[in-house]
């Protein structure tokens, strides 16, 4: 379960960037996050990924509140989370398949398993050819597939996506849109934030719309209250 | 864990010269160490080759004659045989008094143009048993102008002069230590601004301050251990070349009797290298972890 109650978000001491934000996201939900360029997507994002902390309101992620969650104990709630940035920012010295193995080396897993999961997830995405290329060598389309083979190797409780089809033809992006909602059948909680209403209208899963700040969201998101009711019965 | 490096340290121009650094200042801590642990055991040499005799000097008195110094002489002589934690006693000939005043006298010392001191040796058996206020006392009373000489002055102000040059040479060991931590500091945080974007992508796919602190540890490890390596065979091969120079130089004089460095302070000498690397190792560690304390 994520939950955020009135959250605002301000960095440094600049403007409030995040308003009153409050949502839930169940386990294994499906979301897109949608709204104009600046409306604050990545900045929800960054705190969804936990790169930021809240200047104000409450964050629970994976039922552990952030504002009680000390420094030590975050890269283990990161380690559940997979995210595919805008930017791709994969690590330039490294190989496509160093890149893709880098959050299960993280994790300890042992290299024998590293290769076989890499190289099966690199031919799934279609870059078998290009396991040991560097990134910049790669076409963008290209390096988005890396950039979402890392963020889901480690199967995530929580995938955050921001424009991850942005640079890949439609049929890559419907194959990749395919490839989240698998992880979302697996019980993989889902959230895209895209610009894209042909993806949105494809696949119909309810939309968080930001604007100026402030977040819609829909019935499915906002069980705030049904959550707290919840916890009262308890 | 796999052998892939997951900062791109090795392109850093900080860490390229980490090595050369490094090494210079192993190369100066072998030889001040070498020099502090040669100090030391000329010290003790000193120490213990002064501590274990006594000079009795006894300067013809005006007035006297020759019959009744040594009868003088004679009586010291006696005196000091008995005294208690004295051993053996001898009367220096004037061929060996001659030989000791020939480098500042020449050669051609005549003993009948220049009253020569009778000096007695004594070697001491128990050094605290040994009054030597007493004695002075009491070979006083048989010749005035007796003077007993311990060496203590002497020694106590070169052995003085050892310590504090032991004392520089361990202050320079420590200071070149001081600056190799600096260096590896300023160096490591160098590399964390240079790399702060690779290190929060790390950071946000879960990686602990530790795996980010073990990439920078092991880089430094490695480069300065090559430094230090280097350094240390520079410097061996300085001490080697200096040794030689100086047997050359001293012949069989006394000097040739120069305490060496024996085995336990070559290994000792031999582990600057190993330790110089994993203090370096430990710098860079702490550097990155307190600079990471303070991110989320």
């Amino acid at each position: 379960m994520i939950r955020f109650e009135n959250v605002g978000m301000r960095y440094g001491a600049g403007p409030e960037i995040l308003r009153d934000i409050t949502f839930t996201l169940a386990p294994g939900s499906f979301h897109f996050l949608t709204g104009p360029s600046g409306a604050g997507k990545s900045s929800l994002l960054r705190l969804l990924y936990l790169a930021y902390r809240p200047s104000r309101g409450l964050i629970h992620i994976f039922d552990k509140d952030l504002a009680t969650t000390p420094r030590e104990k975050l890269p283990i709630l990161r380690r559940k989370i997979g995210v595919v940035f805008q930017d791709f920012r994969l690590l330039d010295h490294l190989s496509a398949f160093d890149n893709v193995a880098l959050p299960l080396r993280i994790s300890g897993v042992s290299e024998k398993q590293v290769q076989k999961y890499v190289s099966e997830l690199l031919d799934w995405v279609g870059l078998t050819h290009h396991i040991n290329a560097k990134p910049r060598t790669l076409s963008g389309g290209q390096k988005q597939r890396v950039a979402i083979a890392r963020a889901i190797i480690s199967r995530p409780k929580l995938l955050l996506a921001d424009e991850p089809t942005g640079n890949v033809d439609d049929e890559m992006g419907v194959r990749l849109m395919y490839l989240f909602q698998e992880l979302n059948k697996h019980g993989t909680t889902v959230l895209i934030a895209t610009h894209s209403q042909h993806l949105i209208d494809h696949f119909g899963h309810p939309v968080m719309h930001i604007e100026d700040g402030t977040l819609e969201v829909p019935a499915s998101a906002s069980g705030l209250k049904r959550y707290q009711s919840m916890e009262e019965s308890v | 864990m796999a052998r892939t490096d997951h900062l791109p340290l090795s392109t850093d121009p900080s860490t390229k010269l980490m090595p050369w650094l490094v090494g210079f200042l192993v190369f100066i801590a072998v030889l001040a160490t070498s020099g502090s642990m040669l100090l030391t055991g000329l010290a003790d040499m000193w120490d213990k080759g002064l501590s274990g005799s006594v000079t009795i000097q006894i300067p013809p008195l005006e007035g006297d004659s020759e019959v009744e110094t040594t009868a003088k002489t004679e009586n010291i002589l006696e005196a000091v045989q008995k005294t208690q934690g004295l051993g053996e006693v001898r009367l220096l000939p004037n061929t060996e008094i001659i030989e000791l005043l020939s480098p500042w006298l020449g050669e051609n010392i005549n003993p009948e143009n220049l009253p020569l001191p009778k000096l007695i040796e004594a070697e001491i058996d128990n050094l605290e048993a040994v009054d030597f206020e007493e004695l002075n006392r009491r070979l006083r009373a048989i010749s005035p102008g007796a003077i007993v000489d311990s060496h203590d002055v002497w020694r106590d102000h070169m052995i003085g002069l050892l310590n504090i040059l032991r004392l520089v040479g361990l202050s320079v060991v420590a200071l070149v230590t001081l600056s190799g931590v600096i260096m590896v500091v300023f160096a490591t945080r160098g590399g964390l601004v240079a790399h702060n974007e690779v290190i929060e992508v790390l950071h946000l796919i879960g990686a602990r301050d530790s795996f980010i602190a073990r990439q920078f540890q092991s880089h430094v490890f490695w480069a300065a251990l090559k430094g230090a390596v280097i350094g240390a065979i520079l410097s061996f091969g300085v001490i080697w070349g200096l040794a030689e120079m100086a047997n050359n130089l001293t012949g069989d004089s006394n000097l040739s009797t120069l305490p060496g460095l024996d085995t336990t302070q070559l290994v000792i000498l031999g582990f600057i290298a190993p330790i110089a690397s994993f203090i370096a190792m430990y710098a860079a560690r702490r550097t990155v972890l307190t600079t990471l304390q303070k991110i989320m």
